[in-house]
């Protein structure tokens, strides 16, 4: 059944799309002003959350968005899909790089503390947590070593999303 | 990180230092201009990283990702940098 997307879904999808646009922004000025990783990570994970919100809006409308943080890794890899287009002829994504974005947006998308895989990923940027051990973990003395946000992933993830926002923002 | 690059990414073509006029400051991050086969045409993204020691990498740097048309419109002066005083500086090499 299609769905209707109203006038107001369009204008909550320039606003997702605004505030992810500024989130983003904010991830720059952290960098730049060094700030602790867990802060750089927290703007990455709200834009990346929020260009989410943006793309299921538009598609579906803001009644049907869920309430939950849990948006991206299922649906950052549909938003490639959708917006990737490579210079030199390609049409779509490659397989490699779809892989790639897939399991970045999985790791995104735990950083928020409300979404710890059924109990096993408690790391988060935001509160302290406690580790099965006993041990109470610290956000901003973290390593998030697992995410791998290493140059090359991270810049093609930020033009994909950036892409995506300069069309639901305009 | 430039010869980290070359060899993680086939598709990197080449690699050029961006000057901002301040170079000597020892605050400012390392800036590099990568011209990639195939990357998304969406304008200059500077992106920051801070200093990652575990990978060898000790200060910040700023990475702007662009296709080889893009490359060729910043060279002819149709594709700024929002910062004017960036300009694009020698090549590095693999």
């Amino acid at each position: 059944m299609e769905t209707m997307v109203t006038e107001e879904d369009r204008i909550w999808v320039r606003g997702y799309a605004k505030q992810a646009l500024s989130d983003l922004a904010a991830r720059e000025i952290l960098v730049h002003s060094k700030a602790d990783r867990c802060h750089r990570l927290h703007f990455l994970q709200m834009a990346a959350e929020k260009t989410c919100k943006a793309h299921l809006t538009a598609a579906n409308g803001h009644d049907n968005l869920r309430k939950s943080h849990a948006y991206v890794a299922k649906v950052l890899p549909n938003l490639a899909r959708a917006f990737f287009r490579p210079s030199g002829g390609g049409e779509q994504i490659a397989q490699w790089e779809l892989a790639k974005i897939a399991k970045l947006a999985l790791e995104i998308e735990v950083l928020a503390p409300a979404c710890d895989d059924g109990g096993s990923r408690l790391d988060n940027t935001e509160y302290p947590w406690q580790d099965a051990q006993g041990r109470i973990h610290v956000p901003c003395e973290h390593s998030f070593a697992g995410i791998d946000d290493s140059e090359k992933n991270l810049v093609r993830l930020i033009k994909l999303m950036r892409m995506a926002l300069a069309a639901y923002a305009a | 990180m430039a010869r980290d690059h070359f060899q993680i990414d086939p598709q990197v073509r080449r690699i050029h230092l961006i000057h901002s006029g301040r170079d000597n400051d020892a605050e400012e991050p390392i800036r590099l201009l990568e011209v990639v086969e195939g990357a998304l045409e969406c304008g200059i993204v500077p992106v920051g990283f801070a200093p990652n020691p575990e990978r060898g990498i000790a200060y910040p740097s700023v990475i702007v990702e662009v296709s080889p048309r893009e490359f060729q419109a910043i060279r002819a002066g149709s594709l700024p940098f929002e910062q004017d005083s960036w300009t694009v500086g020698e090549e590095l090499s693999a």
